[in-house]
């Protein structure tokens, strides 16, 4: 015990014996670290907005469906009807965490004009609901999750106005106002048809979602399938993402037990546009992981094999004392320790001061791909990430110090206590 | 007392292909209190001889005992263990410890041994008292005088009582006057605690510490006996 201390007073003591080595091995491992939370945390903070857009222009937090909806109610949307509509809606509601609901029901049909007929997917919902919850703001974004980027939102008392996703507004080439004809399949095969006017145009995150959408009133939905008061689906809106997991496994143990063959999905399984642009962050952030963790690896492991050159006479000395190769292993090991652990610490430090400030002035940033609108960045810092940063460092620290410290261990005492 | 004995001991080198033949066949006893010289010129072998008896190094052929104890092929662990135990280093370039002051320097070895706290701070204040460097005891090797600085490494050999101290030249980076005061230093210590010093040298000048010489040339030895023998063989050979 005490020799452990003193050994790692004596590695601390060599960690400040070659100052302007340490302080540029400790400035790269400051600026390595630093730079991943900074990074990690812009990058964290993107998809933030992602998720956050995601879920308030289209898969709320939990989506409740008929079980099987998800996987197959596209090609037999009529087939998982969810008839007890009011009850699943109470009981959804009565959960804690639960702030509201907004109903869906979903179809195919055929908008036209007198230019274009287009293949498109009507959405029935609560015309409070949708836009209550279309209104949430991503942190980093001054644009609301669903943008009317023209004419009005959606008016429980205008039956037939309907809205339009901005990619099929414009390939029907209408604008507010506009008549559109409208035709969808019944039960039994019966055509449907009604004339609709647009009220509006919006625009969300999803460019897919805005090419094909058509929002409308639900009972002019329900009036159309002649399915009334029968619904797809609700969104679940919760007072906090973090607490979907929590919402979900309730609600699926609730269903389970009375039966309801209702299935619980999270946004995160909905989301495939989500996960694939996660999926690409993340792939970026682990390839500058693995360089900052590589250039790491070369700095130490140049300091450390300076360090042992400059020293080996005094292993030598150990070992002659009578030093067993563990202790001269750990001397070695411990002063790269150390080295990581002041770099990281205070790298990750700066890191979260940095990204307080970044955070503070926001950077302006371009409209992002399928959005028209430019935003403010910022970054989030998470504990995972701060995690992921301080082990990269002591991962290099201890990739790089291991084979020094090994190499030490096998000196032949006689040929060390006589190297100058 | 025997306490250390090298046994038809020889030690080749091979660099590349030449051979050395560095101790040919050696034999040497070393009695406790004794203050061993070990002299010859340079290449005679001193060093070599030193580092196969401090266990720092294995023979080619032979055999060392340390307390009547065979040496040879003890894994390193256990020859550490030994080392710890029963030996003591002094170097020619002192070897401290850049980053300890004298006082941690000396108590270095003493934190492998079974001893607490305050019994440690007795010993390393006694042994920096033995070597009369306890005003110093805060400095580092930095601050500290060559002269200075081999007496902390003799202190830090002596803290552990060794059966034995081995010194290879302690005296060839000193000036005169700080190698005669080290070797008034382990003289004292020789007489007064009966430690036991082997010390190599090729300074006639510090010869007339030792109890015994041995003289080698070419990895045999060539006269060993006290202080008069030998002086009496050199003169001889001088006159002649
Ligand atoms: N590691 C080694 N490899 C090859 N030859 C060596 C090695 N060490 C010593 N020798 C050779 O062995 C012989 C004895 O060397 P040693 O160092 O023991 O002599 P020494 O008496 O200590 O000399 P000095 O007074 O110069 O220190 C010399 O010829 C030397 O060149
Ligand atoms: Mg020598």
């Amino acid at each position: 015990m005490k020799a452990l201390k003193r050994l790692l007073q004596i590695s601390w003591r060599n960690v400040f014996r070659n100052k302007r080595r340490s302080i540029l091995t400790l400035m790269i491992l400051v600026l390595g670290s630093s730079g991943l939370i900074v990074i990690g945390g812009f990058f964290e903070n993107i998809m933030e907005g992602y998720r956050e857009q995601f879920i308030h222009s289209q898969s709320g937090h939990l989506q409740v469906n008929r079980t099987g909806y998800f996987k197959k109610g596209a090609s037999a949307p009529l087939d998982y009807m969810m008839p007890n509509a009011e009850q699943v809606r109470r009981e959804i509601e009565g959960e804690p965490h639960v702030t509201f609901t907004v109903p869906r029901l979903k179809f195919g049909g055929l908008a036209s004009t007198d230019n274009a007929s287009i293949a498109v997917l009507a959405v029935g919902t609560d015309a409070v609901a949708e836009h209550k919850m279309g209104l949430a703001k991503a942190a980093n974004d001054d644009n609301p999750s669903t943008n009317i980027i023209a004419g009005n939102d959606l008016d429980p008392k205008d039956t037939h106005g309907v809205l339009l996703g901005k990619g099929l507004s414009e390939a029907l080439g209408v604008k507010p106002g506009d008549h559109v004809t409208f035709l969808t399949t019944r039960q039994a095969g019966a055509m449907d048809g009604a004339e609709m006017r647009v009220r509006g145009i919006f625009e969300t995150i999803a460019k897919d979602f805005d090419d094909h959408a058509m929002k409308m009133n639900l009972a002019t939905a329900q009036q159309l399938l002649d399915t009334p008061n029968q619904v797809h689906s609700f969104l679940v809106l919760l007072d906090q993402t973090t607490n979907t997991d929590l919402v979900q496994a309730n609600l699926k143990s609730k269903f389970l037990a009375s039966n309801s063959q209702l299935e619980t999905l999270s946004w995160e399984e909905q989301g495939l546009f989500y996960r694939q642009s996660k999926e690409m962050l993340m792939k970026i952030y682990s390839t500058i992981q693995l360089i900052i963790c590589v250039i790491f690896v070369f700095s130490i492991a140049n300091t450390i094999n300076m360090a042992l050159f400059e020293r080996i006479r005094e292993f030598g000395t150990m070992m002659a004392i009578g030093n067993g190769r563990g202790t001269i292993f750990m001397t070695i090991f411990s002063e790269a320790g150390i080295l990581g652990l002041l770099g990281s610490a205070l790298g990750i430090t700066i890191g979260i001061g940095l990204a307080h400030l970044i955070s503070a002035i926001g950077i302006e940033m371009p409209p992002p791909p399928q959005s028209s609108a430019g935003y403010y960045a910022m970054i989030t810092v998470t504990p995972k990430l701060v995690a992921q940063t301080f082990g990269i460092s002591m991962l290099a620290t201890m990739i790089s110090s291991f084979f020094p410290a090994l190499r030490a261990t096998r000196f032949r005492i006689v040929q060390a206590l006589g190297y100058v | 007392m025997e306490i250390l004995e090298a046994m038809e001991v020889s030690k080749d080198y091979t660099m590349g292909k030449t051979h050395v033949q560095a101790l040919k066949g050696l034999n040497l006893t070393i009695h406790s209190g004794e203050m061993v010289c070990i002299m010859g010129p340079s290449g005679s072998g001193k060093s070599t001889l030193l580092n196969l008896l401090g266990l720092l190094d294995t023979p080619s052929s032979g055999q060392i005992l340390l307390q009547g104890k065979a040496t040879q092929n003890l894994p390193y662990k256990e020859s550490a263990q030994m080392r710890s135990r029963f030996l003591g280093f002094i170097f020619q370039s002192f070897n401290l410890f850049p980053v300890l002051n004298a006082f941690e320097n000396i108590e270095y070895p003493l934190l492998f041994h079974p001893l607490t706290r305050k019994e440690r701070r007795d010993r390393v204040w006694g042994a920096l008292s033995d070597v009369q460097l306890r005003e110093v005891a805060l400095h580092r090797p930095d601050e500290l005088s060559g002269g200075q600085r081999q007496r902390v490494a003799i202190a830090r050999a002596l803290v552990t009582h060794p059966l034995l101290i081995l010194a290879d030249e302690p005296t060839a980076n000193l000036d005169s006057e700080s190698a005669e005061n080290i070797m008034t230093v382990m003289q004292r210590l020789n007489q007064s605690r009966k430690t036991t010093f082997v010390f190599s040298t090729h300074d006639p000048r510090v010869v007339h510490h030792a109890s015994r010489i041995v003289k080698i040339t070419d990895g045999v030895i060539q006269h060993e006996g006290t202080q008069a023998t030998v002086t009496n063989i050199l003169e001889k050979r001088l006159s002649q």
